[in-house]
């Protein structure tokens, strides 16, 4: 007891010098505590990117500082993380580590125009406290012309009107070898919307993803042609969609690169900046249904069946075919056109898309039903637009489709009942009221309260049911478990049991001098084959032991008919009965008088 | 017999466990809102229309409409499924002449107990009334072919049949594992062949009927429609529907049943004409 007391107390101590010492020891940690800021390169071209390292030395764990906003730079974080290292030193025959505990936060630093910026100093929460970095200078400069690049910026046309989609190609074709680079376009005013345009590539054509336009777009490398000359190209497109008018400067785009010659040199091309005027649409002679759409558009429309009953429904698949992007386009509201609503009820559930299959064409299904027998064509669908070539307001609308619709057929509600060809019997409300027969009311309470809502379901859910009917099984199987393993522990025994069984079975089938054989096999644990009388008279515990004498009459018996010996006939046979009982006597006084274990 | 088939079942789950619930009796109560008062009084009321239907019809009548309103909201109140009052119910509305309720009572009297003459014999008269038994399809003969005990087996008899011979085998497996004679291993086999016939019957009855969605037209001078719409659809039929006309239901949309006809032929009729004879079914899309 008291020796427990003591260590206890030795423990309480030791925990309080901990707590002491461990206070000082973590305001000396904080003050070894330092934070600087890295930047991979202080000048860097135009477009380019370089790495600012936020360095915590003294901690592997800081809280990720926030960088100010600073205009003309795009910054980036790239995450952070620990960046310890140990090292030893051998000195006075002693190996001494020291740990240097480092946690690191990256960004990337895109300059946007030339100039020079600086990074101001950064705060830094450590444990409660807030540390600052040095501010930083870093000045972007544009690369030189690289005079045998070329970088094109075209537009499908410089006139659009209000929600015209206008296709931009840019194509730069370079000379040599050029890798690392990176395009950069001036930003577009919010009412300009780009999409970009999926890369139509050829059979060798590589594709890039590239950033354009605050976009990621594809690119695929092909061959262009500049003047005469035949170069490699780069080419990507977007789709610009205005949607508010005015003039727009689009452009221009920048690709700054390296071209490896004998070394690699930073060099950059421009493009032009071309001019997009965007008109409003006309307001004069706007159809109704009018949904924004500019530029041409064609519709064409599938039914199936075309021959049905009234009220069954027809599948309709409409295709829109038009200038991308058709992504947010609507089908007409076929429930809106006096033309359809008047002949058939549409879906309740509109237009579905289905699955856009082809660039320039999205479809939709929905189902429309006749209402009279007397329809005989889906009318033409029709989607209005302007056109932007003619100026005009059109109509997108597709063939009519012939139908033939059939009358349902009637039928009396006997059919339904009794099939037809047979006529219900009249209903009666006249009933005879009878005693205690099929019409006799229950007066009882009792009985008209008995519960005879006997579900064999819920019966067989009850816990104790289940117990019930699963003990016998789980017991069975423990029984079958405790049996093997029993039998795994004596294997003589288990070949004894097998042996013995045998023997029942072929004494069961007339064969008693084998019988005997398999089961002093068994009961001396012995190889069938060798077992000879001798071993059997050998169970008793003198040679005139009867049931010995008997058995091992048995085999000589057997051996003797298996080998031809005349006076195998002649010998009296016991029967199966009386060889069984001599076997069960014989093992018994065996194990008795410890003849077999 | 079926009584004392019952009593066994649940001595039976009474003997192995204290939680398996008891047999339940209902004592009459002083409470006038409990279902057993409701059912006292319903009962004193169908006394009093059988003793005044051959002086006093009228009043027979009245006391009979009033006792099925009250044998109804005691079943609204969670009276027990009692089949006598399920058919108490089917025969009272066939007096009254509602023959769509009466078929919807008299079929809920049947699923609780299938083999009661009585309850088959006033369902066939309530058929008859109707326009007589519908000639059955394909499926729903199939269904019968598989369901033919139903009607003089009762369930509860199956049921011990299934539980002793599945006890019996495993003790006879068992028997044999211990080391009795090899003829055990043949017989605790055909036990336990035999303790899965009963319980295949229970389970594919059981199967079957939640398949199915069964339901009766109720209302008078319903007209059938070929689509779920009183406006857009012309009538399947020349005339309205005969309530207690027996369907299955195969589909709801807009407050419409699909329903399929004793013929096969498939038509629509409004949710609120039909009445599921199980009353918690309805299949949705």
């Amino acid at each position: 007891m008291r020796t427990h007391t003591t260590t206890a107390a030795r423990l309480v101590l030791a925990a309080l010098i901990m707590l002491l010492v461990r206070t000082p020891l973590a305001h000396a940690q904080n003050d070894k505590i330092s934070v600087t800021a890295e930047l991979g390169n202080a000048s860097v071209y135009l477009g380019d990117t370089v790495i600012l390292k936020v360095i915590v030395e003294g901690t592997d764990d800081a809280d990720e500082p926030q960088i100010p906003e600073i205009p003309g730079i795009d910054i980036a974080s790239l995450g952070g993380g620990r960046n310890s290292s140990t090292f030893a030193v051998f000195r006075n025959g002693r190996t001494e580590r020291t740990e240097r505990l480092t946690y690191i936060y990256q960004y990337s630093i895109t300059p946007t125009r030339e100039g020079s910026f600086q990074i101001p100093s950064i705060s830094v929460p450590v444990g409660g406290r807030t540390y600052t970095t040095e501010p930083l200078r870093i000045s972007a400069v544009e690369p030189p012309i690289d005079t045998d690049a070329l970088l094109r910026l075209e537009l499908e046309s410089e006139e659009a009107y209000v929600g015209q989609p206008v296709r931009a190609r840019v194509s730069w074709f370079f000379e040599g070898v050029a890798n690392n680079a990176s395009f950069r376009a001036s930003e577009l005013p919010a009412s300009i919307d780009v999409l970009p345009l999926p890369a139509q590539a050829g059979g060798r054509s590589e594709i890039y993803r590239i950033n354009a336009f605050g976009a990621e777009v594809q690119a695929v490398q092909t061959q262009g042609v500049v003047g005469s000359q035949t170069r490699p190209a780069l080419v990507f497109e977007v789709m610009l969609i205005p949607r508010a008018a005015g003039e727009y400067q689009i452009g221009p785009v920048v690709v700054a690169f390296n071209r490896v010659q004998r070394r690699a040199r930073r060099l950059m091309s421009r493009s032009e900046a071309p001019i997009l005027s965007v008109r409003p649409v006309p307001s004069a002679g706007r159809p109704p249904g009018y949904t924004g759409l500019v530029g041409d558009y064609a519709l064409a429309l599938a039914a199936s069946p075309t021959e049905i009953n009234v009220g069954d429904p027809i599948t309709l698949r409409l295709t829109v075919r038009g200038p991308e992007p058709l992504s947010s386009i609507d089908a007409p509201d076929l429930g809106a056109d006096p033309d359809i609503a008047e002949r058939f009820k549409p879906s309740a559930d509109g237009w579905e898309s289905i699955r856009q299959d082809r660039v320039g064409e999205r479809t939709f299904e929905t189902t429309i039903r006749a209402r009279t027998a007397d329809v005989d064509e889906i009318p033409p669908i029709r989607m209005p637009y302007f056109d932007p070539v003619s100026g005009e307001y059109r109509f997108a609308q597709t063939d009519p489709i012939p139908l033939e619709v059939r009358r349902t057929r009637r039928v009396t509600a006997a059919d339904a009942i009794m099939g037809p060809g047979r006529a219900a019997p009249p209903s009666s409300r006249q009933l005879e009221r009878g005693g205690d027969g099929v019409w006799a009311l229950q007066t009882d309470p009792e009985r008209l309260m008995a519960d005879d809502g006997f579900d064999p379901a819920a019966w067989a859910a009850n816990p104790a049911v289940v117990t019930m009917l699963a003990a016998p099984p789980a017991v069975y199987m423990l029984a079958s478990v405790v049996v093997l393993a029993r039998r795994r522990a004596d294997p003589r025994r288990a070949r004894r049991r097998r042996a013995i069984s045998r023997a029942r079975s072929l004494l069961a089938r007339g064969e008693p001098s084998e019988a005997v054989r398999a089961w002093a096999s068994g009961v001396r644990d012995m190889p069938s084959e060798a077992v000879t009388a001798a071993d059997v008279l050998a169970l008793g515990d003198k040679p005139t032991h009867a049931d010995a004498a008997l058995l091992a009459g048995v085999l000589l018996g057997g051996e003797a008919s298996r080998f031809g010996s005349p006076d195998a006939r002649s010998t009296a046979e016991p029967g199966k009965s009386e060889i069984r009982a001599a076997m069960t006597r014989l093992e018994k006084h065996s194990r008795a008088t410890g003849a077999i274990a | 017999m079926r009584a004392m088939l019952t009593c066994a079942v649940v001595a039976i789950s009474t003997l192995f466990s204290a939680t398996a619930p008891a047999a339940q009796t209902h004592p009459p109560t002083a409470a006038t809102d409990s279902p057993d008062a409701i059912v006292v009084r319903a009962a004193g009321l169908i006394a009093d229309a059988e003793r005044g239907w051959g002086d006093d019809p009228e009043h027979a009548e009245t006391a009979l409409l009033e006792a099925v309103s009250l044998l109804e909201a005691a079943q609204g109140a969670g009276s027990p499924r009692s089949v006598e009052l399920e058919r108490t119910l089917g025969a009272s509305f066939l007096l009254l002449g509602d023959h769509g309720r009466a078929v919807v009572h008299l079929r809920r009297a049947q699923l609780l107990d299938p083999t009661n003459k009585t309850v088959r014999e006033t369902l066939d008269a309530a058929r008859v009334r109707v326009g007589g038994t519908p000639p059955p399809d394909a499926r729903e003969r199939a269904a019968r072919a598989l369901l033919f005990w139903r009607g003089f087996v009762p369930r509860p008899a199956l049921l011990i049949v299934g539980v002793v011979a599945w006890l019996g085998a495993w003790s006879l497996l068992l028997a044999r594992r211990l080391g009795a004679p090899r003829v055990t291993t043949r017989l605790g086999l055909a036990a336990l062949f035999a303790s899965l016939l009963p319980t295949g019957a229970l389970a594919s009855e059981r199967v079957i009927l939640a398949l199915r969605a069964d339901a009766v037209v109720v209302q008078r001078g319903v007209l059938a429609r070929n689509g779920p719409s009183d406006d857009l659809y012309p009538a399947t039929f020349t005339e309205a529907v005969e309530p207690g006309l027996e369907v299955v239901v195969v589909d709801h949309r807009d407050g419409w049943a699909s329903v399929r006809l004793a013929s096969g032929q498939q038509t629509w009729l409004p949710e609120n004409a039909i009445e599921m004879v199980t009353p918690s079914r309805r299949r949705s899309r």
